[in-house]
This record gives structure tokens, C-alpha cells and sequence, in this order.
């Protein structure tokens, strides 16, 4: 009996220590048409932007690429799905969920989230081209988990076109098709840099037009895709990269003009073909109105910041490197652009934007009261009008009141690096 | 250099040693023997040299031809260019100026040390904030799975990192395989990204008055362009 015990146990460690060698997380379901729309319609009712707050996968830090591939990593995590990506650091193994890197730990979801840590070290914008492809811009190809994707932008380029000013460096950035309403809207969800616990950001404009195949909207590759040309994936389309130009007639009054592909007919021609119907002007500011009231609610947290570097520092002025850390110009252009845009197509009577953003208010007001810092709110209405006014300082040597509008800049000397 | 000591040491046999204390401590994981490593690389190098012996060398010239009818542009053109950045530069001068911005995107480097260990070095151009950006190295060893395995860097060594201490790490042995990754912009307003893979250009796209052209491959006979 005793050596029958033996044999049993030695039976059982020695079967313990074959499968020592485990997998971040087993798969038994394989990529398909029909998981990809599971994995959009997850992303579009739970991928959320309190995602990395609260649940399972709170306290996360993630940048914007982090994001985007943990969110693939998640779905195929909790649906027994392989997850592959392409090796950044040159490698020529992939980088997939049967690492065994983390064997030590018993706990499977331990070894995920450590795994979602890994791949946020090696994983970057700069990959994500590896690892998807650029798309058709249609339903079936833009839809919720699609990547929004575009690469740093140097000086001189379509960001410094759009906004003008002095953009020196913009760096890359990556999101996730959140949505398209049946209007054809995009709408955006993800992080920002620096990586940080933070709520993810959600957006409606496409803000910049792709130029770069490696950019643009763009379609997961699949395990077995990587054998493939990418000219033979599903939905495979550069079309997007030639979308753009003004319509073309014959008119001779456009003898000269300038046919450039440009972001507003471009922005223009995408919604047309992911839109089942027009959208009316009404829900145009309605969803112009709820992307600012998004981005200057996302805006709390970088001028917090600032203003907390400001505070350390006791009246001493931030160097070139923290003032473009904790400036503001990128975001505050686009707000106002925003918001010009409402004006434009909505806007009342007046001298000046301001004035006539005042018949906006209906708009704005649907957005709750935005708090800037502890028991100080502002209303959204209210900034707008400030915003438009140019009396929102983006000036991270600037007090937090200037910031937000509600006082005149300081008269600090600091020298402004824009 | 401290700190790098501070990284765990893949031992010729048993598990990773610590060489000091480090808050980094990285798991246990299995690594290729010394050996197994230094056969790998030699295995890899014979391939190497055996495709580039039975490729055919891949010619720029047919390229820079669909480059100038791509971007309407009358490009200079010479069948003797060699394959790299420069050629496609000099050939586009006259037409879209000159290279006003080249800077680096991101760089990956290999080296095998002499214990026959592998360690890759990749640079990365990330952001900080909306205007700002810094150049973050880091530092890999490599399992038996030849998956990179993070190696603890101090914040100096990995915010933006001297070009001495990156030299200093590309020393202590002999560089596989370098790859890297620039983009800018010519006077006359074209952007351009390009990759150089061991020297040889690989891929480039320049895009200009809202058409670009990007080809892919370059250092094989499958190099390939495409207009768009």
C-alpha cells in the first residue's frame, strides 16, 4: 500500500512538473469573422472609459498604445482567444499569450496582468503597423475596435497645417473606434501620454488626416494573418490614403484651384460613406457639444498636473523641457477649433465668436459643470466663451485660475517655448 | 554602467544571478545556453550570406522611375545607385530640395556578448506631453523563446540616453542586426520616413502634394512599390 502511495505520488508530481511550462492563458477558440464582431461589439458596450478604474483591470497605467493592445490582449484573455503580435525589438519569434514567462505565478490572472505590463514595456505606436493593416472605409471595416492610428508628426506637417502656430514635434498617437453612429460619426476611445491609471478619453473628431500607410483606420491582424500579405486580408484598402480631394467639377472657376487632399473634405467624405443617413444640424451640435465637453473634462488632468510642477517649483519659471510637458497648446487648439466649427454651422449673431456662441448655450449646458480642482467648477458654456475669447491660458507657468480663464495671465517673466 | 551591473546575468547553467541589489528583480525564466545562442547566430549569419549570395541585387533605379511618375516629378535617375537613403535623396534634390529634417523614429539593435548571451537595445522616439518628447532606451535580454526579457536601466541611462552609454552597450559585443527608422521632411515640403536594415534601405515613403509612394523590402528581390 505505502509503495502503491509512492508510486501515486511520484505520478502526480511528475505530471505537476510536465505542465509547469504553462501559457500566459490557454486559447481554445480561434479568430474568426464572428469573433471579430464580438470583439467590436465588447469593445462598443464594455470597453469603457472607467475601464482601468474600476473592475478587474483597475489600476493599469496605460498610454495611449497601451490601450489599444491591451484591449485585444483583454478580449482574447477572457474568450480563450490566441493573442499574437510581431516582436517590436526586432525578434523573430512573436509575441503571443503562450509565453511561459510567467510560470512562477499560479494565479492566472496574475500572469495576464502581469502580461498586459509586458506588453505595454515592448509595445508602442510604433508598432502597431506590424500588427495591423489599413482598411476600406466602410461599415463592415470602421466599426468599434478598428485602430485610429497616426505616427509622430515633425515640424512642418499636416498637425502645424491644421492648427498653424509652431508645433515643433507632435508626438504619435493611437486609439480605438469606439462607435460609428448611423450618421457615419466616428467616434474615439483611448488614453494619452504620459502612461498613467487614468479614465480613457472619449472623442468624435478625427483630427488628423492619414498621409502614411502606416496610418489611418486600420484593422487587427489576425494569428494566422502573418503569413499573409496584407494586400490579401479582409477589407485590405488604401483608399483612405487618397480620400480627401475637393469634389471635382468642371466649372471653369476652378481653373487654378488648389486640388490637395485636405482634412475637412476628408473628414467630409468619411463620415459620407459610414453614414446610413444625413445627419442634422441639430445632432451635429449635439455631438460637437458632447466632443468638448470630452475634451475639456480631459483637459482637468494635464493642467492639474502643471499646476502642481508650478506649485514645487515656488515662483521659479519650468525649463523648456516641463513647459512643453505641461503645456497645453495641441489640445486647446482643438478645443477652439471645435467649438469654432459649432459657431460656424450654428452660431448667432455677433462681432465676434464669442458673441455669437451665445446661441450655443442650450448645447453646452448638456455637459455637467466641469471641476478644475477641488470645490472650483466651471460650466462648459462658460469656458467656451473664454476659449473663444482667447482668455484660456495654455501657459503652464500660468496660474490655475489662468488656465481655466478665470483670471488674466500672471505677469510672471517666464519665457514661453511655442 | 553601475546599474547596467545591476542586471540579471543569464549564467552559463541554473537560473538568472543577480550581480547586485536591484529593485528590477525579473523571474526566472529559461535561457538558451551560451552555446545554443552562439549556434543560432552562426546558423542565422550562414543563412544570411547564403540569400544574399543567390539574390539578385535589387536595383533602386526601376524604383526612383516609379517614384517620379508617382509624385509627377522629374527626379534624377542613374542606373549604378546604390540601395540606401542617400541615392533616393540625392535623386529627388532638384525636385523636392533639400533634406530639411531626418530625425530618428526608433532603432533596434542586437549584440551577442562573448559569454554568447544576447542583449537588443531598442530606442524609441515617445512622447511626454502634447508638444514633447523624449528618445527612451530600453534594454533587453533574450529567453530561450528568443523573446526580449526587460532589463533594469536607470532613468538616466533610459531618458534620452548619451550616445556614449549607447555605444558603450553596443561594445560589449558583436552587433547582428541593426534596423532603424527615420523620418523628416525635404524644403520643398514632402515628408519622408525610411528604414535602414544593417545598413541597406529597406523601406521609404514620401508623400507630397497629397500623393505618396512607399516602397517595401528593398534589401530582398521582393522589393515592391506602390503609388497611392
Amino acid at each position: 500500500m505505502k509503495k502503491a502511495l509512492r508510486r501515486c505520488i511520484f505520478a502526480v508530481s511528475f505530471v505537476t512538473s510536465l505542465s509547469a511550462t504553462a501559457s500566459v492563458w490557454e486559447d481554445s477558440e480561434t479568430w474568426s469573422p464572428a469573433w471579430e464582431q464580438k470583439y467590436s461589439e465588447w469593445i462598443s458596450q464594455s470597453f469603457n472609459e472607467d475601464f482601468f478604474m474600476v473592475g478587474k483591470y483597475q489600476g493599469i497605467p496605460t498610454d495611449c498604445a497601451d490601450a489599444v493592445y491591451m484591449s485585444r490582449a483583454i478580449f482574447a484573455y477572457e474568450n480563450k482567444l490566441p493573442f499574437v503580435i510581431k516582436d517590436p525589438t526586432g525578434g523573430s519569434s512573436k509575441l503571443t499569450n503562450k509565453m511561459s514567462r510567467f510560470d512562477s505565478e499560479a494565479d492566472e490572472f496574475k500572469r495576464v496582468r502581469k502580461f498586459l505590463l509586458f506588453l505595454a514595456d515592448v509595445a508602442s505606436t510604433k508598432s502597431l503597423p506590424n500588427d495591423s493593416y489599413p482598411v476600406s472605409i466602410k461599415r463592415d471595416y470602421v466599426r468599434p475596435g478598428a485602430i485610429w492610428s497616426r505616427p509622430r508628426i515633425t515640424k512642418d506637417n499636416v498637425f502645424r497645417r491644421i492648427f498653424g502656430g509652431t508645433v515643433q514635434e507632435d508626438p504619435g498617437h493611437a486609439e480605438l473606434v469606439k462607435d460609428v453612429s448611423d450618421t457615419g460619426a466616428v467616434f474615439l476611445i483611448g488614453s494619452t501620454v504620459p502612461q498613467a491609471v487614468r479614465k480613457l478619453i472619449s472623442t468624435s473628431s478625427l483630427v488628423f488626416m492619414p498621409v502614411e500607410q502606416s496610418t489611418g483606420l486600420r484593422a487587427w491582424m489576425a494569428p494566422e494573418q502573418y503569413s499573409l500579405k496584407k494586400e490579401e486580408l479582409p477589407g485590405y484598402s488604401l483608399e483612405q490614403f487618397s480620400m480627401g480631394k475637393p469634389e471635382e467639377n468642371f466649372s471653369s472657376d476652378n481653373v487654378g484651384r488648389n486640388t490637395q487632399r485636405n482634412i475637412t473634405d476628408w473628414t467630409r467624405e468619411v463620415q459620407g460613406r459610414l453614414a446610413l443617413r444625413s445627419e442634422s444640424k441639430e445632432e451635429n451640435l449635439n455631438r460637437q457639444a458632447q466632443n468638448v465637453c470630452n475634451l475639456v473634462n480631459a483637459r482637468v488632468e494635464a493642467v492639474t498636473k502643471g499646476n502642481n510642477y508650478r506649485k514645487k517649483l515656488d515662483g521659479d519659471c519650468m525649463d523648456r523641457d516641463a513647459y512643453d510637458a505641461f503645456s497645453t497648446p495641441s489640445r486647446d487648439k482643438r478645443i477652439k477649433a471645435t467649438l469654432s466649427d459649432m459657431v460656424d454651422s450654428g452660431g448667432g449673431f455677433g462681432f465676434s465668436s464669442a458673441q455669437r456662441a451665445k446661441k450655443l448655450k442650450s448645447y453646452l449646458d448638456k455637459c455637467a459643470d466641469i471641476e478644475y480642482a477641488p470645490g472650483k467648477k466651471i460650466s462648459l458654456y462658460e469656458y467656451s466663451l473664454k476659449a473663444l475669447a482667447n482668455d484660456v491660458s495654455s501657459n503652464p507657468n500660468d496660474s490655475l485660475e489662468a488656465r481655466w480663464g478665470m483670471a488674466e495671465p500672471g505677469s510672471n517673466k517666464c519665457p514661453r517655448y511655442e | 554602467m553601475g546599474s547596467i551591473a545591476a542586471a540579471v546575468l543569464f549564467s552559463r547553467s541554473g537560473p538568472p544571478v543577480e550581480t547586485s541589489a536591484s529593485d528590477e528583480i525579473r523571474t526566472a525564466i529559461p535561457q538558451a545556453t551560451p552555446e545554443q545562442s552562439a549556434k543560432t547566430s552562426l546558423a542565422q549569419d550562414a543563412q544570411a550570406t547564403e540569400s544574399s549570395m543567390t539574390t539578385a541585387k535589387p536595383s533602386l533605379a526601376n524604383h526612383l522611375r516609379e517614384l517620379g511618375a508617382c509624385l509627377s516629378i522629374h527626379n534624377t535617375l542613374r542606373d549604378d545607385k546604390e540601395n540606401n537613403f542617400e541615392s533616393v535623396v540625392a535623386s529627388v534634390r532638384s525636385e523636392l530640395g533639400d533634406l530639411e529634417a531626418d530625425s530618428l523614429d526608433w532603432k533596434n539593435t542586437h549584440v551577442v556578448l562573448p559569454s554568447g548571451e544576447k542583449r537588443r537595445l531598442r530606442l524609441e522616439i515617445e512622447g511626454t506631453g502634447e508638444q514633447s518628447t523624449i528618445r527612451r532606451l530600453k534594454y533587453y535580454g533574450v529567453d530561450a523563446d528568443d523573446l526580449p526579457v526587460p532589463l533594469p536601466l536607470s532613468k538616466e541611462q533610459s531618458i534620452n540616453p548619451s550616445d556614449t552609454f549607447l555605444a558603450s552597450l553596443e561594445k560589449e559585443g558583436r552587433i547582428t542586426l541593426q534596423e532603424e527608422a527615420r523620418r523628416g521632411f525635404f524644403a520643398g515640403g514632402a515628408e519622408v520616413y525610411h528604414v535602414e536594415k544593417d545598413g541597406v534601405l529597406s523601406e521609404f515613403e514620401i508623400s507630397y502634394q497629397g500623393k505618396s509612394f512607399k516602397c517595401s523590402d528593398l534589401e530582398t528581390s521582393q522589393g515592391r512599390c506602390q503609388c497611392f
